[in-house]
């Protein structure tokens, strides 16, 4: 394992302190608990403030995405673990600008005992929550269990329109609306071709063999639903691509956004070269692509692959990822 | 009237404080067993919440036996997250409605977590967590109250429901994710509870406490 440490246990601590000097024009930490990242407007009266919170490995989710017309409050967690109850109570807390609180995580069994006794403790103060359960993954259960499916990287695309339609001031319950609406119109899939290792464990938590790859991984290496031979990228990205359009009902004319993040180790100049053949696969669909976001924006410390995240825009989601809106992670610049 | 085996509250010091550190010999080994199925970190979770909750129990202003027990939940609440954040500490608190102000019967401190646990997780026997190690280990020590030697019952089954996760696929926890990739393996969960378990036999062997 040649990786950049100090002491493994120390890690998130130290990942916290670091990026909260990176970026302090944008995020502080809470002075309520050191496991809580706020952006500057955070807890703004007459607003509804936004909640997400995950393990810590994913960077630049969950943290970078805390900013403006973004997330409002963040409970990090350690690597690839739920944050605690408490975390996810004072970022709830500190968010609440008195119009209640829209948690909006993704589906692991940590984060939702935790976000659930979090929410409680919150009403019991007075706060109203509200959350909504991210389940993009699609090969992490049938489609008839859609309420199974893991939260991947279309977190990021619920979080910029949940985000967005609190800014505008609308009510808790038109957050929580829209937020469920914008998850529901996405679909994301994983491809894995080498694992990841936790460095207090030394050593990598599954295994993929030399030459192969394994295609609907999960992004902290939950089996995917094929183990192929090696493919070159402009395969991958067609099967990758076949895998969310036959879950999703996208037709000739449709609008889209599209995410392709790496998961860590793959070189961002190979992800360019999949999201070319995703967008010219989506052009000979007549399908288009109305904005679109390359990079490493959700990671797992250093697996090597990438998750494909497609959502189906109608105008009111179109509006809302559109709206400008600035954070570690993600900005975005209004359309002219 | 039973005459099981009772625990009063220095007893149940010595327990919380014994199960600290026997899972913090056990640190590497959990999170290795997890680092197979899960996210690698059982092992500092389970460490780091039992030292939690064993400062909870000494910190409690009271005396009186549930409330400590419930200021070690909350403890344990607060310093961890994951899954077993919120399941020990759902844990303590069913310990805590067990509880008498002085102490607790031992098959009803095993069948509090027990059931605490459950309460919290939704899940039994067979689904591949810690439940199997749980639940087994509750029954035998109300079904062995009175027996002369309860904990090496309640070891048995607890060791037996251990032995039970390798042949299992989990459907509960992020190891069901995992489907068949469980098989062949002891879920971490269920190896920290036989842990914590063997801890309280440590204890109960020491103090005989049916004087």
């Amino acid at each position: 394992m040649q990786r950049l440490l100090n002491d493994p246990d120390d890690i998130v601590d130290e990942t916290v302190a670091g990026f909260l000097r990176a970026h302090r024009d944008l995020v502080r930490l809470s002075d309520a608990n050191p496991r809580v990242v706020l952006s500057h407007g955070c807890g703004e009266k007459g607003r509804v403030g936004v909640v997400t919170g995950g393990g810590s490995g994913h960077e630049p989710a969950f943290i970078g995405y805390t900013g403006r017309n973004l997330v409002d409050a963040v409970a990090v967690g350690e690597l690839f673990s739920s944050p605690t109850a408490k975390a996810f109570l004072e970022a709830i807390r500190a968010a609440d600008g008195g119009e209640g609180v829209a948690v909006l995580y993704g589906n692991y069994a940590g984060d939702n005992m935790n976000v659930k006794m979090a929410a409680r403790m919150a009403a019991k103060e007075g706060i109203r929550v509200l959350t909504v359960v991210a389940n993009d993954d699609v090969c992490s259960a049938p489609q008839a269990e859609r309420g199974l499916r893991r939260g991947v990287a279309g977190e990021i695309l619920m979080w910029k329109v949940g985000g967005a339609c609190a800014a505008r001031g609308a009510s808790l319950e038109d957050v929580q609306k829209v937020a469920q609406a914008a998850i529901d119109a996405t679909r994301s899939v994983g491809v894995g071709l080498a694992p990841c290792t936790l460095p207090a464990n030394g050593k990598p938590n599954f295994e993929i063999a030399p030459g192969k790859m394994e295609i609907g991984i999960g992004h902290h290496g939950e089996p995917g639903t094929d183990v192929v031979e090696l493919l070159p990228a402009n395969e991958v990205a067609d099967r990758m691509l076949e895998i969310i359009l036959a879950d999703h009902q996208l037709e000739a004319g449709d609008e889209v956004c599209v995410l392709l993040s790496g998961l860590g180790a793959t070189p961002v100049n190979e992800l360019y070269v999949l999201y070319d053949r995703v967008e010219s696969q989506l052009e000979t669909r007549e399908i288009r692509v109305h904005r679109s976001f390359v990079g490493n924006y959700f990671t797992s410390l250093e697996m090597m692959g990438a998750t494909l995240t497609v959502m189906k825009l109608d105008p009111q989601l179109k509006e809302l990822i559109d709206m400008e809106a600035e954070s570690p992670g993600l900005t975005v610049r209004a359309k002219s | 009237m039973t005459t099981g085996i009772y625990l009063d509250k220095s007893a149940i010091r010595r327990f919380l404080l014994r199960a600290a550190q026997s899972l913090e010999e056990a640190r590497s080994e959990l999170s290795a067993l997890d680092g197979e199925v899960g996210d690698g970190d059982h092992g500092a979770s389970m460490a780091d919440g039992f030292h939690a909750a064993m400062r909870g129990f000494d910190l409690c202003d009271s005396e009186n036996l549930p409330d400590c027990l419930r200021a070690a939940g909350r403890a344990f609440l607060q310093a961890v997250g994951a899954t077993v954040g919120p399941l020990y500490a759902s844990g303590f608190l069913g310990a805590a409605g067990r509880a008498d102000p002085d102490g607790i019967a031992l098959a009803s401190l095993i069948s509090g977590f027990s059931e605490g646990i459950a309460g919290r997780g939704k899940a039994a026997p067979g689904d591949c967590t810690m439940m199997d190690v749980w639940e087994p280990a509750a029954h035998a020590a109300a079904a062995a109250g009175v027996t002369d030697n309860p904990m090496q019952e309640v070891l048995d089954a607890a060791g037996a429901g251990l032995e039970a996760t390798r042949s299992m696929v989990a459907s509960r926890g992020r190891a069901a994710r995992l489907g068949s990739r469980t098989l062949g393996r002891i879920d971490p969960g269920a190896q920290s509870a036989f842990v914590i378990l063997t801890s309280l036999a440590g204890v109960v062997r020491e103090t005989d406490p049916r004087e």
